[in-house]
């Protein structure tokens, strides 16, 4: 139990040093008054025998400088201490050790894993420029292509408007398939990202209405892991769902819209004559609010959309768009809803963390 | 060594133990005994003697209590651990071993 003495030592010496220096002072006392005695006893004059203990205390001021200095000052050399004392007590008792390291690894581990996930997700900036101007419209993947051609003809703040939904597209490749989550955007989608291709190009106007040639966008991983890092792959044809479909550029490391598990982008078909583009719903709007605009402007803008809304089409009551029309930052749609899962996940980790600390602790003191 | 505190500090860790293999004893009587037992061969610096009772105490080879002495005065004893006992054990060993060595080079031969 020597770390425990010295543990409560170094507690002692931090929180009550004048205890410890008062202490010391009695105990240093008690030495000179026996001193003094003692050559009392052996014949010395009384006063002498006083000034030859104190002499022999040194006045009592080196002793105590000694015993400070021996208190272990130097926190360096305590650490060297103490890694030597840890190796020491592992080669002593290596299982009991390895349960204890584990016991903590686990709990640290835990920790700093939801910390990276937090910070990821919470903290680090999204693959997008200037994130604070994007905005997403309300009531998401439940906008139909002729309310966003109608809204991007109405709105006067957001430049550029685009919109997107999502499949999972079929990749036939040399060994066998592979199922991809894809987006599929409207030719405007990488405009308000502000997302430049590593290679080849992104989308074209024109190139989500009908008639124009199957293209796709790679995301980096898919170029890599797929099609083997060609660095001639635009303008190659790959099979997807079936179809011929002619790759136009690849996307940089480390870009991902709406998700990292999105791993291609085809544009949408944006056919006024198809039933899907009158039909259900299916779409998420997000713009880009132009440069200068007041929240206010924005505001504005939004509410006299969302009245034109109300007088082109006709909702029902419970899919009423002209109602709770607001527009929300970016990160919020993409995180919103896990957020306080991941604090609260993020809170068990450390929980388990103070556990594991409390076990070792039981441990080492059973 | 001498007669003064030239002492290595292993060697009046040693001693200190030793002394406090008998029974508990506070700092003076230590000091005393230490005196006594080897006819005032060896003398102890109070500095040097309280320095290494605490570094015994962090080491956790002797503790510490407050008590009253026979003529009835507060002092602190010092008392040995098993940690200390095992300590002074290995001491011993090595300061045997070190004093046989000594002996040994400064009889031969040179």
């Amino acid at each position: 139990m020597r770390w425990l003495t010295d543990l409560w030592f170094r507690v002692r010496a931090l929180l009550r040093p004048r205890a410890m220096e008062r202490e010391l002072d009695d105990e240093l006392d008690f030495h000179h008054q026996m001193q003094t005695e003692k050559l009392i006893r052996e014949g010395v004059a009384p006063e002498d025998a006083a000034r030859e203990s104190r002499r022999l205390l040194d006045g009592a001021v080196r002793p105590r400088q000694e015993v400070r200095d021996a208190w272990g000052v130097g926190l360096l050399r305590d650490f060297l201490v103490d890694v030597r004392h840890a190796l020491r007590q592992f080669r002593r008792r290596p299982a009991f050790s390895v349960l204890g390291i584990l016991t903590l690894g686990v709990g640290l581990g835990a920790t700093i894993g939801l910390f990276g996930v937090i910070s990821s997700v919470l903290v680090r900036p999204l693959p997008i420029a200037d994130e604070a101007g994007v905005r997403v419209f309300w009531t998401e993947y439940n906008w139909r292509g002729v309310e966003f051609d109608f809204v991007k003809e109405r709105t006067g703040a957001f430049r550029p408007l685009a919109a997107f939904s999502s499949v999972a597209s079929t990749l036939r490749g040399e060994t066998g398939s592979t199922v991809l989550q894809t987006a599929l955007t409207s030719a405007e989608f990488f405009d308000v990202l502000g997302a430049r291709p590593l290679l080849g190009r992104t989308f074209r106007p024109g190139e989500d209405r009908p008639g124009a040639e199957p293209v796709v966008v790679l995301s980096y991983g898919v170029w890599r892991q797929e099609l083997g890092a060609d660095s001639a792959v635009v303008g190659r044809r790959i099979v997807l769902d079936g179809r011929n479909v002619t790759v136009i550029g690849v996307m940089p490391r480390g870009f991902y819209f709406p998700t990292p598990s999105y791993r291609l982008w085809m544009p949408l078909d944006l056919d006024p004559a198809s039933r899907n583009y009158q039909g259900n719903g299916w779409l998420v709007l997000f713009g880009r609010v132009r440069d200068g605009l007041t929240e206010a402007q924005v505001s504005d803008d939004i509410a006299s959309i969302a009245r034109a809304l109300g007088e082109r089409f006709t909702y029902p009551t419970a899919w009423d768009k002209t109602r709770g029309a607001m527009v929300r930052p970016v990160r919020e749609f993409l995180v919103g809803e896990v957020r306080p899962a991941l604090l609260l996940v993020f809170g068990a980790g450390a929980l388990l963390l103070l556990m594991a600390t409390a076990s070792v602790a039981a441990l080492i003191l059973a | 060594m001498g007669t003064d505190s030239s002492f290595i500090r292993g060697t009046l860790d040693m001693l200190i133990l030793r002394t406090l293999q008998l029974e508990p004893m506070h700092g003076w009587g230590i000091a005393e005994r230490i005196e006594a037992r080897s006819d005032a061969l060896l003398k102890v610096q109070p500095g040097s003697l309280y320095a290494a009772f605490h570094r015994l105490t962090r080491e956790g080879w002797i503790r510490s209590y407050w008590a009253r002495t026979e003529n009835g005065r507060r002092a602190r004893y010092y008392a040995l651990t098993k940690a200390g006992e095992r300590q002074l054990a290995v001491e011993t060993e090595h300061w045997h071993r070190l004093a046989a060595g000594v002996a040994r080079f400064l009889a031969s031969e040179s």
